[in-house]
């Protein structure tokens, strides 16, 4: 990830991480993923760093790294929800156990996909179904293509190269 | 060649173009309900056949068509969007790209003449006699929401934000880009403005109205404010980038006095007020529509140190700072460094010229302090940025000066430390045609400007200062390889230095010197400064010195008692969010005679203290409180905060070392403090609330003997002459080179016999 997708000052007038917050976490060393920010009233925000997905024909899901940045300290499940496209289309899950509490956390969000083709899948994260964000800022989308037509191992997953 | 419809997938341009809607709907502009109804049940057919239907209801919205190709270069066409702005208002629009090469790259819009969006937040100005045709063109700024960069799918929808400075009808030129990161993108948009290739566009801009706003402080009086405006969505009123003095690019208020407009779009608002730390953040909201409606302002004060005794000032803010060179002019006046200086309810400004427009601001030096009117420095050329507001005067004007001295920074002593000269009677020094004549290394300046009644000291004071410790004090020696105090322990032994300004930068890295200094029996000031606009942007006043006197200093007599107070140390320095009101060591005060002890004694510290943090710990505050101590604003007393609670810690320092400690509740109120401890020799002693404020220290001699506080703080002084020597003595010019080496050498004389009289280790 290239330290100049992150804001540059903490000072609210951007809603990502700052650089200060993601040194140190290791997402410099990585090309992407999805950052998601907790503040202290426990409001999520989403972005998403690096580049678009490309799945080859062996792959029907891709794993993508997702860093929490928890400035709230909550210790609630962090959910992953898919808004569009419908199921029948795409699917995505991440490990809904309850956060640690700690400042940095990773988890991974999966992406399976249903059909060949371009699809545009967004996603949103929440630790409460009131606490979404009028801003809409608690949302991503993710732009996913996959070349050629389904492999025959459908649990066959592998590990994003680094992008998203 | 625009890509054919019939191969697009469907799935992904109705998430495209739905997201652009719903965000246009966000900034208060939706589709009409029965497109935007359409067009949702168009996306959920997920039907290729249905992009050609959805591009005709979108079309009526979009501005701009953008063709990328393979190089990011791009080629623009109107759209059939109305191209309808309001003057001083935002209005969003679709931008709909085809990117037939899939690019996934940065998409960027520059709009004018080549200079545009070259800079992170100004238009440019050409060095010109009149650059007022040129401000006339630049009469527009453009924004794209949403900065992910391009996905690489055939065809995506963005939102362009205009604001229009102007009213009437106007025309402006496209060209876009794509590239990664960095400046890539610019030189494809710029290739495209310098090539011919944008997109020329007419636009209707009708009229904003023009908002009175009424400023009364806490008794009533008229007076400057900070005001920072705006609407829902976030854009800052007036518009950062159309902006000519006094109004700053680089900060996103404005300061406007009692009865003095802006000029607002019909709208909703969200007005902050301020007028520096000693006032309470205020916010309103407001709605301007016709009849137009007056905006006031009614300032609260959490504290008045003047009624204490206290009169603030900032020793270091310039004319031509650093940002205001982001554009090539020569600076500001002082009819806008006035209204800058009042707004933040600073009693005094001390306006340094430096080595940049040294020729231009060296005129506005008189060896006096002024307070002149704050009103427009080039009113033709704020008729070409179509700003009609009439400066008004204010009841509190009187209550600010501004004195223009010297910071002898762009010199060639320069590397030897930043100098500030106050109270200057010549700001020329003797046999020189310019700076560049001056001397190489900095003590000849210092003497030259003390034989004239000067104050001096060094600019912020931690620049080549720091070290891999933070506690205070340390005993690490600094690499002096910066502009800070550096040859300030040299000039010290020589009688030439009273003061060193901070509140800047990391506390350890600005006090260690003066507390070792100190506890060798020095006198000098730790002064609050700024370095505005170049250390900070925000305003004047960030670092504060609130100087005690008997009355207000309200002309050049007033300023002359306000210097002197201030060099006799009757002065505290801090971010003006934590006060003493009074401190008193046996009933003496920093800056009166020291006291004297016949023997080790216990000595009673009397203090009013009063501290103000918000009541409700917020992300801004938190913020502050958790960011790295380097970062900006270093001194802030929510740092101080303890845990969650709203008390910070007072603590009583004795040469240096903290020796006893007391929370204090920082809800504005002062609060008396009482302690106790027991000296056994001569000493200073201050109180503090890190890193917020710093008191002078009060002096007290034990048997008469002068302060020895430590031999280990001579020593580290002894060891950093020759540290500052090694690193400096290659930058002074031969000639003077043998002078200063003899003046290093009196220095380390001057702290071994220190060492020797020290008999505390």
């Amino acid at each position: 990830m290239s330290a100049e997708k992150a804001c540059q000052s903490s000072n609210g007038s951007c809603h990502g991480p700052t650089a200060l917050e993601l040194e140190g976490s290791g997402w410099f060393d990585q090309e992407g993923g999805i950052v998601v920010t907790i503040n202290p009233e426990a409001r999520v925000s989403a972005v998403r760093i690096g580049r678009s997905l490309r799945l080859t024909n062996i792959e029907t899901s891709i794993l993508v790294p997702v860093l929490i940045i928890n400035k709230g300290r909550v210790t609630a499940p962090l959910r992953a929800i898919l808004l569009r496209p419908e199921r029948d289309l795409v699917d995505v899950s991440m490990v809904s156990q309850a956060l640690s509490g700690a400042p940095n956390e990773k988890r991974e969000l999966e992406i399976r996909l249903a059909v060949s083709g371009p699809l545009d899948v967004a996603i949103a994260f929440e630790i409460s179904p009131e606490g979404g964000d009028l801003a809409g800022r608690d949302r991503i989308h993710v732009y996913v293509r996959r070349e050629s037509p389904l492999s025959e191992e459908p649990d066959d997953r592998k590990k994003c190269a680094g992008v998203i | 060649m625009s890509i054919d419809l019939r191969g697009v997938a469907a799935q992904p341009y109705f998430a495209s173009v739905l997201r652009a809607v719903e965000k246009l709907k966000l900034l208060g502009q939706p589709l009409s309900t029965e497109a935007y109804e359409k067009l949702v049940a168009l996306a959920k057919s997920s039907n290729s056949n249905g992009l050609m239907d959805a591009e005709s209801l979108i079309a009526p919205y979009t501005l701009v068509h953008l063709i990328v190709d393979a190089d990011g270069r791009g080629t623009a066409t109107a759209g059939l969007a109305p191209r309808n702005l309001v003057e001083h208002g935002w209005k969003a629009f679709l931008l709909r790209i085809e990117n037939p090469h899939a690019l996934e790259d940065d998409v960027e819009a520059l709009v004018g003449w080549r200079s545009w969006g070259a800079r992170q937040f100004n238009a440019v100005l050409m060095d010109t006699i009149n650059p007022g045709p040129i401000i006339e063109r630049q009469w527009l700024e453009v924004k794209l929401e949403d900065k992910p960069p391009l996905n690489g799918f055939e065809i995506e929808f963005r939102v362009i934000e205009l604001c229009s400075r102007d009213r009437g009808e106007r025309w402006a030129r496209f060209s876009f880009g794509v590239g990664r990161g960095g400046s890539y993108y610019f030189r494809q948009s710029e290739w495209a403005a310098a090539n011919n290739q944008g997109l020329e566009l007419e636009f209707h801009c009708v009229p904003s109205h023009d908002v009175n706003i009424r400023v009364a402080d806490v008794d009533g009086q008229s007076c400057v404010a900070a005001i920072t405006i705006k609407d829902p969505h976030g854009h800052v009123y007036p518009s950062q980038i159309l902006r000519l003095p006094p109004d700053m690019a680089f900060q996103p208020h404005v300061y406007r006095g009692d009865g003095e407009a802006v000029t607002l779009p019909e709208g909703t608002y969200t007005v902050e007020c301020w007028r520096g730390p000693e006032y309470v953040r205020k916010v309103r909201h407001i709605h301007v529509t016709e009849p137009v409606e007056e905006v006031r302002v009614n300032l609260e004060r959490w504290i008045d140190p003047a009624v204490w005794g206290w009169y603030p000032g900032d020793v270091h803010i310039h004319a031509a700072g650093c940002s205001h060179f982001m554009q090539p002019t020569r600076g500001v006046n002082p009819e806008t460094m006035i209204r800058h200086v009042r707004g933040e309810a600073l009693a005094v400004g001390q306006v340094l010229t430096w080595g940049p427009a040294w020729n231009y601001q060296k005129q506005f030096f008189s060896g006096h302090a002024i307070s002149p009117a704050a009103s427009l420095e080039h009113p033709d050329l704020q008729a070409s940025n179509n700003v009609s507001w009439k400066p008004q005067l204010t009841q509190r004007d009187g209550e600010s000066l501004l004195r223009y001295d010297v910071e002898v920074s762009g010199f060639p002593s320069s590397i030897c430390g930043h100098l500030i000269l106050l109270r200057l009677q010549q700001q020329e020094f003797p046999g020189t045609h310019g700076p560049e004549d001056w001397p190489s290394w900095n003590l000849p300046i210092l003497q030259w400007a003390m034989k004239q009644g000067a104050v001096v000291g060094y600019a912020h004071c931690g620049f080549g200062m720091n070290v891999s410790e933070e506690t205070l004090p340390n005993y690490l020696i600094p690499s002096f390889d910066s502009v800070g105090t550096n040859e300030g322990i040299v000039d010290v032994t020589h009688g030439a230095l009273d003061f060193i300004g901070g509140c800047e930068l990391n506390p350890a890295y600005e006090m260690n010197a003066w507390y070792h200094m100190l506890s060798c029996g020095f006198r000098l000031v730790f002064a609050g400064e700024t370095d505005y606009p170049c250390i900070y942007d925000e305003r004047p006043g960030v670092g504060r010195s609130y100087v005690r006197l008997d009355a207000r200093p309200s002309d050049d007599a007033g300023y002359q008692k306000w210097i002197a107070s201030f060099r006799e140390g009757r002065l505290y320095a801090g971010d003006g969010r934590s006060h003493f009101l009074d401190f008193q060591v046996n009933g003496h005060r920093p800056g009166d005679p020291d006291l004297m002890l016949d023997k080790p004694a216990a000595i009673q510290i009397r203090a009013f203290v009063a501290a103000r943090l918000e009541p409700q710990i917020t992300e801004e505050t938190e913020a502050i409180r958790r960011s790295a101590r380097f970062s900006r604003p270093a001194w802030h007393l929510e740092r101080a905060r303890i845990g969650h609670s709203r008390e910070v810690a007072l603590e009583l320092v004795v040469n240096g070392e903290p020796v006893k400690t007391v929370n204090v509740l920082a809800d504005g109120e002062p609060r008396e403090v009482s302690l106790d401890t027991y000296l056994d020799r001569s000493s200073w002693v201050s109180i503090r609330i890190m890193p917020s404020s710093h008191s002078h220290p009060v002096f007290v001699h034990v048997g008469a003997k002068p302060v020895r506080a430590s031999r280990r703080s001579a020593e580290w002084l002894r060891t950093c002459v020759d540290r500052l020597w090694e690193e400096k003595h290659r930058f002074i010019r031969e000639n003077e080179r043998g002078a200063a080496a003899e003046a290093y050498d009196h220095a380390r004389r001057k702290y071994e016999a220190i060492i020797e009289e020290s008999d505390i280790p």
